[in-house]
């Protein structure tokens, strides 16, 4: 009998060795250990077995069994993994993947999130105004005499009934001081016209962002600090700014601000306006609200334009601002 | 503004390097926006003497000079220029020499003929852009000395000079300002002032209010010839053509003083003289060669017969300085600006003096200018002056003293400054008025040129400007400030913005002004109102404020298909205009061609299609919004459907008739979709989310092919089947649709919907039975009111 169990373990094992596929494992398990297997008829003998030998060879058959499903199981494994293995054996991972489509944000409107979001930092939150605009608005209310040269109709969009399409978002200050007490600290982004001949540094239809910041106890002082924090933000700590004395209406002092960086240019480069509110223009919004919550003589604050396609002509490297809304794809796919 | 600084210089007792005038000027508000070099520095270039001229051999229009360049020895130079005679002195420009063009000099053979150098032109030069012939110089010009020791090169710099400044528009001016960014006086030599006297016979003014002053001076005697070249290269530098010395004195004062002056012929008009309104249609020819119409809100100079300028803005042909005349009046007066500025604007004409008079001048340089030019008139071309000059008019009262509150600089500024300090800051400007200042406030007397201070805010912003912004610190408070409406807003837009973009969207930017055709293209789909049109456009192509945005997408797409782009997946978020509310923010979006780019994995993508759109919009917003067909009432749309959310309508998707997007040169399909962001931003904003606990028992997927007329809408199907209100249906899922128009598998007429119907309850495991019973009622009603037969779902679909 142990002999048997022996001779089958040896035949086992060259059985094993010749096979190679799930299904010659499978037949294999089914002509050792199914219901008609050389270890299941051999159990069956187990009955013929002296009393004294069957704890031997009862152990050897068992043991033989193990061996095979534990061998089966191996082989089994063995044999997947080679599979597996052929079949990712030509793999190339350098071919490229999946051509997922390239969207992108128009470069303006990221750089406004960009610019929104360093505000928001310091406590500012979002205003708007329409872009057909009153003359009140745009010009009475912020200190621009009647015959000013920018109110002319050679500079400005007049509608049909007297109205006109914002010189600047300068009016949205208007519009929130009506609507609102102080304090005040808005900005306000969003595009203003001039009728200006389109040329690579010039476009009739401009996008700005306005601020406006107004209270009991705001100097000059936090102009600059104000201005200088968002700049750092969008350019980056080695930015130069300088404030070159400038003339608005509705600003005194009035500044022009120019920044210079190591990363963009050596020029200076004008990018914004800004200065402390007129009184005359409190006193407007005093008039139009009729109280004085915006009386001059207590409340202060500043105001600023920035110019975004200016800012983004600078920041990206962009040589002429009419690339900004030709909305050429090849363009446009630069900035996903 | 064009200065030189070698002429601003002669203001200032220090000599300033031109890095540091530039630094002085942008610091003062004068932003200096250019910088060119005049003249030339290198010593070949010399003064010579032409001592013969012969014509050259083999050339016309050559000839060949024989030169003193005052070594001793005559030197040959072979000249194109034909403008000189014999005598002359000239540049010489020796070999060696470099020219500021940069041209370098040679000795060489010109058509055979030794030219030993180059006779040099202004514009060689560098003293003007273009230039006819070569520079003559005057006869006292040193022989053999360099050209640069004659005549120094002197730096031009361009400044701005904003508005609220017209002080600066005058070399005195400008000098004043850096005077006092440097505390230092200028250097300026008061002309003792002659008597005034009116006289109603010589002048009078008729029309005060715009011209509040008017003077008179006359010269007798005087002879016309060129100014010296000191002077026409100061005017030349400042941008001025010289024309001859009594008018180029006027010219020179303006630049000098900043007081526009005029110069009559007196011996070609006729006293007295008028200041008065025009007469309507009166008509006047100007200096310029241009006859004017004119009309009762211009202010003219008229003698007796004749109209003789328009004041303060252009001079006529009658009384014009000619070479013959001999007797002057030299004219300075006060105009008002905006009766100035009202006549340069309408007759479109703006010289150095209306430019002055509009922004304002001096009062009290109409009489300094007067003398000043009648003493370099008496100078340069000789004469005898009146003693008296004649005036009408008064002038205007001195400015009134500003009182400045100290705490009020300190509060605007955020930076204290001392009594002492605001002190001797604004004394370099105004003049205290020491009775009347005290610890904490002081006044003070602006001077008459400084029309713009008025206010105490006025003498911050000079406080501010004169101590250097520097001075200030930076100061940053964050205070909190709560989210608003467009906070709120602009998020909404830039998560819209960023789903778009990462499904391979992008964002264009197109003008708001779009031509009428644009504006009338899909007016009905969007607004009943008429597109509005601006008063004033720039042109035809931008004379509408858009309704819509899609024709700046079509016109976009158009574009870039020319430029080769095959896949054109665009949007726009924007301001459209014209509807209720007038401005309103809307997206819209156009697809046109593969929706992907061809790659290995990929062989053929699918070209965008109205569903892929539609699936979009529906991943955006949610789900909340829903299309319904309508039948177009432009012929533009070949499919059009509304979109609605909750029960408003908010937009519109279609797809583009072919022959339509042809014109375009847009071959693949285009889709089109508007939506306005107003209407859809009440429903996302503020939105909140409740957790659904997920279902605790299995569903059951029963699977229904439905087959119906080719035109019954799948949304009937999708409402009968929700119509029933089956609480175990949970779930409706399409999953193919079937045509067979063979009529093989299925009559050409029909079609098939197959779809998957999920039912679920939370309270139990549901029997087959429920579900059989769901499934019949749900077959039932669509036989009953759709006619649906049905067949045996595609096992493979």
């Amino acid at each position: 009998m142990q002999e048997i169990i022996h001779q089958l373990s040896d035949q086992f094992k060259a059985d094993l060795n010749s096979s190679n596929t799930t299904e010659s494992i499978e037949n294999l398990r089914i002509r050792y250990l199914g219901k008609q297997g050389h270890i299941t008829l051999l159990s069956q003998q187990m009955r013929n077995v002296p009393p004294d030998q069957k704890p031997i060879i009862g152990s050897a058959l068992n043991q033989l069994r193990q061996t095979i499903l534990d061998q089966l199981q191996l082989k089994t494994i063995q044999i997947q993994k080679a599979a597996e293995a052929a079949r990712y054996a030509n793999f190339d991972p350098s071919l490229p993947g999946y051509p997922f489509p390239h969207g992108s944000i128009h470069p303006i409107s990221q750089l406004l999130a960009r610019a929104v979001a360093a505000f928001r930092r310091i406590g500012f939150s979002l205003a708007s105004g329409p872009e057909i605009e009153t003359e009140f608005h745009c010009f009475d209310a912020l200190n621009t005499p009647p015959d000013h040269p920018a109110r002319n109709e050679l500079d400005t969009f007049y509608l049909p009934d007297g109205r006109l399409l914002r010189t600047h978002t300068s009016s949205v200050q208007i519009r929130v001081m009506q609507q609102n007490p102080p304090p005040i600290r808005v900005i306000a982004p969003g595009p203003a016209y001039r009728r200006d001949e389109i040329d690579a540094t010039h476009l009739a239809q401009f996008h700005q962002l306005e601020g406006l910041c107004v209270g009991p106890d705001v100097s000059l002082a936090d102009l600059k600090g104000t201005i200088l924090f968002f700049l750092r933000e969008m350019f980056g700590p080695s930015v130069q700014c300088r404030f070159r004395p400038h003339y608005f209406p509705f600003t005194e002092p009035s500044f022009e601000i120019d920044i210079r960086s190591p990363q963009i240019s050596e020029e200076w480069m004008e990018l914004a306006g800004c200065g402390m509110v007129h009184p005359a223009v409190f006193e407007a919004v005093c008039n139009s609200r009729g109280d004085r919550a915006y009386d001059p003589d207590t409340i202060t604050g500043f105001a600023f334009g920035f110019g975004l396609d200016r800012l983004a002509m600078n920041l990206l490297g962009i040589p002429d601002i009419r690339m900004l809304i030709e909305n050429d794809l090849r363009f446009l796919s630069q900035f996903s | 503004m064009k200065i030189s600084t070698r002429w601003l210089l002669t203001f200032l007792p220090e000599q300033i390097s031109t890095d540091n005038l530039i630094n002085l000027l942008n610091r003062a508000g004068l932003t200096v926006e250019s910088t060119s070099l005049t003249g030339c520095t290198d010593p070949n270039i010399i003064i010579a003497q032409i001592l013969s001229s012969q014509k050259h051999p083999n050339a016309d229009r050559l000839s060949i000079c024989s030169v003193d360049d005052g070594s001793g020895q005559n030197r040959q130079i072979v000249c194109g220029a034909s403008n000189y005679k014999v005598g002359d002195k000239v540049p010489l420009a020796l070999p060696g020499a470099t020219l500021p063009t940069g041209v370098k000099i040679k000795a060489s053979n010109i058509r055979g003929v030794r030219s030993e150098g180059m006779l040099c032109s202004a514009a060689e030069l560098a003293l003007q852009d273009i230039s006819d012939g070569l520079l003559i110089l005057p006869p006292d010009a040193p022989i053999g000395s360099s050209f640069a020791s004659f005549l120094p090169p002197d730096t031009i710099l361009e400044i701005e000079v904003t508005p609220n400044r017209p002080d600066c528009l005058s070399y005195l001016g400008i000098a004043r300002e850096l005077a006092a960014f440097l505390d230092t006086k200028v250097i300026f030599t008061h002309p003792t002032l002659p008597f005034t006297t009116p006289n109603p016979e010589i002048a009078q003014i008729h029309t005060s209010s715009n011209c509040s002053f008017y003077t008179l001076r006359r010269i007798r005697g005087v002879r016309i010839a060129p100014s010296p070249l000191w002077l026409q290269r100061r005017l030349e530098a400042s941008g001025i053509r010289p024309i001859n010395n009594v008018v180029d004195v006027t010219n020179y004062v303006l630049l000098e003083l900043g007081q526009p002056l005029h110069a009559f012929d007196a011996l070609k008009l006729n006293p007295p003289i008028s200041i008065r309104s025009a007469n309507s249609s009166e008509r006047f020819l100007a200096l310029n060669g241009c006859e004017y119409t004119l009309t009762s809100s211009d202010t003219v100079i008229a003698d007796q017969s004749n109209i003789l300028a328009i004041g303060g803005v252009i001079g006529g042909e009658s009384s014009a300085i000619s070479d013959s005349t001999s007797e002057i009046w030299i004219e300075s007066a006060l105009f008002n600006p905006s009766s100035i500025r009202a006549t340069s604007r309408r007759l479109g004409i703006s010289t150095e003096s209306s430019y002055r008079f509009e922004r304002g001048v001096d009062p009290n340089a109409v009489i300094l200018a007067s003398t000043r030019a009648t003493q370099l008139i008496l100078e340069l071309a000789g004469g005898q002056a009146d003693d008296n000059i004649i005036v009408c008019g008064q002038l205007p009262n001195p400015p009134n003293p500003i009182l400045l509150h100290h705490n009020y600089v300190n509060k605007l500024l955020g930076h204290i400054f001392s009594d002492t300090d605001i002190h001797n800051i604004l004394s370099r400007i105004c003049s205290p008025v020491l009775s009347q200042t005290s610890s904490n406030t002081s006044t003070w007397l602006p001077p008459s040129w400084r029309l713009d201070l008025k206010t105490q805010t006025d003498l911050c912003e000079e406080i501010c400007r004169l101590t250097g912004i520097e001075s200030i610190p930076n100061r940053l408070i964050a205070h909190p400030s709560p989210t608003s409406s467009n906070d709120l807003f602009f998020d909404f837009t830039i998560n819209i913005r960023n789903l778009l973009a990462s499904h391979g969207l992008y964002e264009i930017k197109t003008s708001s002004l779009i031509p009428q055709n644009d504006a009338n293209l899909f007016l009905s789909h969007f607004t009943t109102s008429e597109p509005i049109r601006l008063r004033n456009p720039l042109g035809e192509d931008h004379s509408f404020l858009r309704p819509s945005l899609l024709p700046g997408l079509l016109r976009c797409a158009n574009s870039n298909s020319h430029n080769g782009a095959q896949s054109i997946p665009l949007f726009e978020i924007g301001t459209t205009y014209g509807g209720s509310p007038e401005e309103s923010s809307s997206l819209a979006i156009l697809l046109s061609g593969p929706s992907s780019t061809q790659s290995w994995l990929s062989n053929n993508p699918p070209p965008y299609s109205f569903f892929w759109l539609k699936g979009l919009l529906n991943h955006i917003f949610d789900n909340k919004i829903h299309f319904e067909p309508f039948s177009s009432p432009n012929s533009q749309f070949i499919v059009a459907t509304h979109i609605h959310c909750g029960n408003s309508l908010c937009g519109f998707a279609g797809i583009l008739s072919p022959s339509f997007a042809e014109k375009y040169d847009l071959h693949y399909e285009v889709i089109l979709a508007e939506i306005s962001l107003d209407k859809l931003a009440t429903h996302f904003i503020h939105q909140t989310r409740k957790f659904q606990p997920f279902p605790k028992f299995p569903s059951v997927n029963r699977d229904l092919a439905i087959v119906v007329d080719k035109n019954v809408a799948f949304s009937s199907i999708y409402s009968t089947i929700k119509n029933l209100k089956d609480p175990l249906l949970a779930k409706i899922h399409l999953f193919d649709v079937f045509f067979d128009p063979s009529g093989q598998k299925l009559p050409p007429n029909k079609k098939s919907i197959a779809i998957s119907l999920t039912f679920l309850s939370n309270q139990r495991t549901l029997t087959s039975t429920e579900v059989e019973q769901s499934f019949n009622r749900i077959k039932q009603a669509l036989a009953n009111s759709l006619q649906a037969s049905f067949r045996e779902p595609n096992p493979n679909p």
